[in-house]
């Protein structure tokens, strides 16, 4: 007798539910220390404490700041590099042996050079978020720009588009749903940056409520900030594939 | 002088996969202002590569192309093209399409808005400035294709198959909509399609391309009124008469 949203709902929380059952049944019968698995109520405890005092949301938007700073120099960065890349096979051979070495090397393993060069604070954090969303822009905006039909380009100059008329009028535009997928990519993996780069040197932000929690031994409380970057990545990548729609409505259906 | 005049224009491919491609040989027209020429001829022949060529988005490989006596090497704003494919840009609405080349040539909103809107209604989409390409039927997408070459302004128009995915009704529809439009704006046209049919409806002259190279084969002045009875023995005497040359070498 249930409704099609009602079920879906249901079939969504099921696995959860049962998650949520075991870990309190483990919790009331004692079987493991409480620094191995934190016992249920505790966690709530604590998620409730933080989330009330206000604390919770402090660290909330430390992060997301990092992430959204981060991300703003990767997209003035990877989307103009990826424009010439993608419409100059001479530029793109130039920079492609490099950056597929430099693609490789995961944005965590910046976080030393991060310090030592922007001494901690917000330019290190983002610094290491920029480098782990510039690549899926880069990538995406190449291939976006590789995509664009010949004849597209060729209506344009018999139109009497300039050279850079054909860039920021057709070029760009035609690739704006490229652009946009890996903007939203570069800011799953920036929000996954962005917690490792705060364990360092960092009073507020998930990462460093991770390690603060560690380094006191409330398990609880480690718990408590990894669900909510779980529940905060989920939330600004449905919103952000929500804003990719809206922006990529002529594409049809 | 005549408006275009085309001189001993010969085009040869190289690709690495198929060596040399010898696509037009030897091309000589000239076209007058305010004329509509229609080019026919089997596909593969070399009409495509010719209208490139004119519009100045492919080098010959020998001869020359002018306009009013002026060397073509790349576009100018004088000629403007239709493609086999509408090649719309699909982020852009109905009307932004047609906007397009006002925006590029400096107009204000205002006056590229009341330009387009001239166009829109003249190709029959009225009601549909909001839409978007995806929205549109194969016929509409080349109207608006059609629109907006003419918002740009050019004094001729490359018209390549424009009507060669079109259903058979729909394409004798924007026929008669396209001799409206000549003669309503004083274009000159230059009209490319494998059927001679849709060639004699159009065309004050009927070049014959012959293939592998292309070459003109035949110029054919049509001098029956417009608009033009496909059934009429006239139209059928000069049908044979083309097919005849395009099916000669
Ligand atoms: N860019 C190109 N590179 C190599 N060969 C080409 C190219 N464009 C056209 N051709 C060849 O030139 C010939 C004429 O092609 P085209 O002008 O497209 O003919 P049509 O438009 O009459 O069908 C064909 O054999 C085609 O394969
Ligand atoms: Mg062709």
């Amino acid at each position: 007798m249930m409704g099609r949203l009602p079920k879906r709902i249901f079939h969504l929380l099921v696995v959860p539910a049962l998650f949520l059952i075991v870990w309190g049944i483990l919790s009331i019968a004692n079987i493991f220390p409480s620094y191995l698995l934190p016992p249920l109520k505790e966690v709530i405890f604590g998620g409730y404490y933080l989330a009330t005092s206000g604390e919770l949301l402090r660290h909330i938007t430390a992060s997301l700041y990092r992430v959204v700073s981060g991300l703003t120099i990767a997209i003035f960065t990877g989307v103009p590099l990826g424009i010439l890349m993608g419409r100059s096979e001479r530029i793109s051979s130039l920079f492609e042996g490099v950056l597929h070495i430099l693609r490789h090397i995961p944005p965590i393993a910046w976080i030393p050079f991060a310090l030592l060069w922007f001494r901690g604070g917000l330019a290190s954090a983002a610094f290491v978020v920029s480098i782990g969303a510039f690549f899926p822009i880069l990538l995406n905006t190449i291939a976006g720009v590789k995509g664009v039909p010949r004849g597209l380009i060729e209506v344009g100059y018999t139109l009497g588009c300039s050279s850079r008329e054909i860039t920021t009028k057709i070029v760009l535009p035609y690739s704006t749903p490229n652009i946009l997928t890996g903007i939203r990519i570069g800011l799953g993996i920036g929000w996954m940056s962005v917690v490792a780069a705060e364990y360092f040197g960092y009073n507020f932000g998930l990462g460093a409520l991770i390690i603060f929690a560690y380094n006191i031994l409330r398990i609880d409380l480690m718990v408590v900030a990894m669900i909510t970057i779980g529940f905060v990545g989920l939330i600004i990548d449905r919103a952000f594939k929500w804003l990719e729609n809206r922006l990529t409505r002529w594409r049809g259906k | 002088m005549a408006l275009l005049e085309i001189n001993h224009l010969s085009k040869t491919f190289v690709s690495d996969k198929e060596g040399k491609i010898e696509a037009i040989r030897d091309i000589n027209l000239k076209v007058d202002e305010k004329e509509f020429v229609c080019i026919v001829g089997k596909s593969g022949c070399g009409k495509t590569t010719l209208l490139r060529i004119i519009a100045g988005l492919e080098p010959p490989t020998h001869g020359e192309v002018r306009l009013n006596g002026n060397t073509i090497k790349s576009p100018v704003p004088e000629i403007g093209m239709v493609f086999q494919d509408p090649n719309l840009f699909a982020w852009r609405t109905v009307l932004g399409n047609v906007t397009f080349p006002l925006e590029i040539q400096g107009f204000n909103k205002e006056e590229r808005v009341k330009t387009a809107m001239k166009y829109i209604q003249m190709v029959g989409l009225v009601g549909f400035e909001q839409a978007y390409p995806y929205e549109l039927s194969g016929g509409m997408k080349q109207r608006v294709a059609l629109a907006r070459t003419l918002a740009s302004d050019p004094r001729i128009i490359l018209m390549d198959e424009p009507f060669g995915a079109l259903d058979a009704q729909t394409r004798n529809e924007m026929q008669l909509e396209l001799l409206e439009i000549w003669k309503k704006e004083t274009k000159t046209i230059l009209f490319v399609t494998h059927s001679i049919d849709e060639a004699l409806f159009l065309g004050d002259r009927v070049v014959v391309l012959s293939p592998s190279p292309g070459k003109i084969q035949k110029e054919i002045s049509v001098k029956l009124p417009r608009p033009r009875d496909r059934t009429s023995k006239e139209f059928n005497d000069l049908r044979r008469e083309i097919l005849t040359y395009l099916t000669s070498t």
